[in-house]
């Protein structure tokens, strides 16, 4: 009698077990609009590369790179059966999240999360440590409308916001670009705004945190990259090596004139690292490398 | 040794010999051999203003025409017909390695139109494939004699551009394998066994090309726009070469400014530089043009 009801208990068990496997972490999931807001054709959760490689062909990469944790998907129709697909990645720490959003805007045109852009049927956005991306296939105002109300029930859902690294707020105001500002911390996007070089000419990896960010007016844009490395040691190592790669003259000055009379400069601080490419003149140059380190110094 | 000696017919006969093989030989595609690099690289960019119809849908009778077109003038052969039987022998085994990124994949009626000339070309229906995602386990691929790469041009965010030299990524089971450097080597693809010297025909679909991309998914029609063209060519790195331009053109004529497309598309100049497969220079590409010449940007 003992024997059998332990052997119907391990029956029951063992269907059990089978038949409800261990469920996704649903936190993510529950972040995006559910059958309330409007009928979920469809969701999914994807929690490893292999995964994430299988469900977006190709582009998994940039999302690895900028510490992907997991992804959930809902996709919702409408009255109209217009298909709007919510996608919101873990991608583990804020700057990550930043990282991905200012990788792929233009503009930041909407005030949705911390930084969002509305182009063409396709929303996105950063919040926290998620990055959010709403898409339709069809554009139209009705629709405009109903991805812009799902972005805002996402960021309401996520509710906090968090802070960036200290560096990226010391990259000095005036002159800039309303949100240019690109993070990075692979060698392969140095290049998202002016050709600097194909290799990895400053020791760029995942301890270091790179920002690139645009200055003046179309036609006339110059840059700014600030690197932030982990000790004095490896800031030290990565001026030698870029300050020899960019231009040589920059051992012995810290502003030189290149082609097309625009200038480059280079500065070193502490941790800290500064190249500027393509000012119009010797003083816009110089008065982004003062002012960034002075923004620095204010900051300790 | 004695000393061979020829009689005048004697060696007549080896001089048209020699001359008839030295012919035969300069006619096959350059890269047909594996060899390295031609001293020109011949590419055809054809385009055709009624490719697309007012919902943006091919038509089917402009897209054979285009291709029609563009075959001869790159094996220099009078028709379709004789052009095709240049490229492919009744008893190759052809896998058309197509595309299918769903949000702008090879066009079916492009894959239908190359499979219609391999079979006129003589070659039976049973040793044709049109594949993408299952190359690595579809024995078309795995053991074939003939390849034809097709795929259209998009910008990417690991490699900068999905250009023919990315298509062959599926002949791998471990496609993270040529991540590293963003995907600086690509050509190295090239060289594997069922791959190497089996390509008969590039062509690179620029008929809506994505020139820049946006979210998860790095799509948005907001990015493409008709250009309503092939580019046809042996060199895979040619072809890759001359659609770069084009992209870089029209980011350039829609953000006001040269952008940088990024990551670099680097593998294309490096297929070149380092692996010797084809041609990326412009100073070594024949651009020959055809058709529609508004808005061709290069």
């Amino acid at each position: 009698m003992k024997r059998n009801t332990i052997f119907i208990i391990f029956l029951f068990l063992f269907f059990t077990i089978k038949l409800h496997p261990m469920s996704k972490d649903t936190l993510l999931i529950n972040l995006l609009p559910d059958n309330k807001f409007l009928p979920v054709e469809s969701e999914n959760i994807y929690e490893t590369d292999t995964e994430l490689y299988d469900y977006i062909n190709g582009g998994a990469e940039l999302y690895l790179q900028y510490g992907f944790e997991k992804l959930a998907k809902r996709i919702y129709t409408d009255n109209n059966q217009n298909e709007i697909k919510a996608e919101i990645f873990d991608l583990d720490a804020p700057k990550n999240a930043f990282g991905v959003f200012s990788y792929s805007m233009d503009t930041v045109n909407t005030d949705i999360g911390q930084g969002g852009q509305y182009i063409g049927s396709s929303l996105i956005f950063w919040q926290d440590k998620y990055f959010v991306s709403i898409f339709a296939h069809k554009e139209n105002a009705e629709i405009k409308e109903k991805l812009l109300e799902t972005g805002r029930k996402i960021s309401n859902s996520i509710g906090k916001t968090s802070a960036l690294p200290k560096s990226y707020h010391i990259i000095p105001e005036k002159s800039i670009v309303k949100g240019s500002t690109f993070y990075f911390h692979h060698p392969a996007w140095q290049n998202k705004f002016r050709y600097i070089s194909n290799d990895n000419i400053f020791n760029i990896n995942r301890d270091v945190k790179a920002f690139i960010t645009q200055y003046g007016s179309p036609g006339n844009k110059y840059y700014l990259l600030l690197l932030e490395y982990p000790n004095n040691k490896k800031a030290q190592k990565a001026y030698k090596k870029g300050r020899k790669k960019i231009s040589p003259k920059l051992k012995r000055q810290r502003v030189v004139q290149k082609e097309k009379k625009l200038w480059i400069g280079c500065e070193k601080k502490g941790d800290l690292l500064l190249f500027i490419f393509d000012a119009p003149s010797k003083a816009d140059a110089e008065y982004l490398l003062d002012q960034t380190i002075e923004n620095a110094t204010q900051l300790q | 040794m004695a000393k061979k000696t020829y009689t005048r017919r004697e060696a007549l006969k080896n001089m048209l010999v020699g001359a008839a093989g030295t012919f035969f030989l300069s006619s096959l595609p350059w890269n047909a051999f594996g060899k390295k690099h031609a001293k020109k690289s011949k590419v055809i960019l054809i385009r055709d203003k009624k490719l697309l119809d007012n919902s943006g849908q091919i038509n089917n009778k402009v897209l054979a025409q285009m291709l029609n077109s563009a075959v001869p003038e790159l094996t220099g052969e009078p028709n379709p017909k004789s052009a095709w039987s240049k490229l492919i022998k009744p008893k190759d085994v052809v896998g058309i390695k197509s595309n299918v990124w769903s949000y702008l994949p090879t066009p079916p009626e492009l894959e239908q139109l190359i499979k219609a000339h391999v079979m006129e070309a003589g070659v039976a229906e049973k040793d044709i494939s049109i594949d993408d995602r299952g190359i690595y386990d579809n024995p078309i691929f795995q053991n074939g004699t003939a390849l034809i790469n097709a795929r259209p041009m998009r910008t990417h965010d690991w490699s900068g551009v999905g250009s023919l030299i990315k298509n062959y990524i599926m002949f791998t089971d471990k496609p993270y394998n040529y991540h590293p450097d963003s995907c600086a080597d690509l050509a190295k693809l090239w060289k594997k066994p069922e791959v190497k010297n089996k390509t008969r025909l590039n062509i690179l679909v620029m008929i809506t090309p994505l020139f820049h991309g946006v979210g998860p998914h790095h799509f948005n029609k907001q990015y493409t726009w008709q250009y309503n063209g092939l580019i046809v060519s042996f060199d895979p790195v040619a072809a890759d070469s001359t659609g770069l331009r084009i992209i870089k053109e029209k980011r350039k004529e829609y953000f006001g400014e040269e952008r940088p497309i990024s990551p670099s598309p680097k593998h294309i100049q490096l297929a070149d530089k380092r692996h010797k497969l084809g041609n990326a220079d412009p100073k070594n590409i024949e651009l020959i043009k055809m058709g529609w010449k508004e808005g061709i940007l290069i």
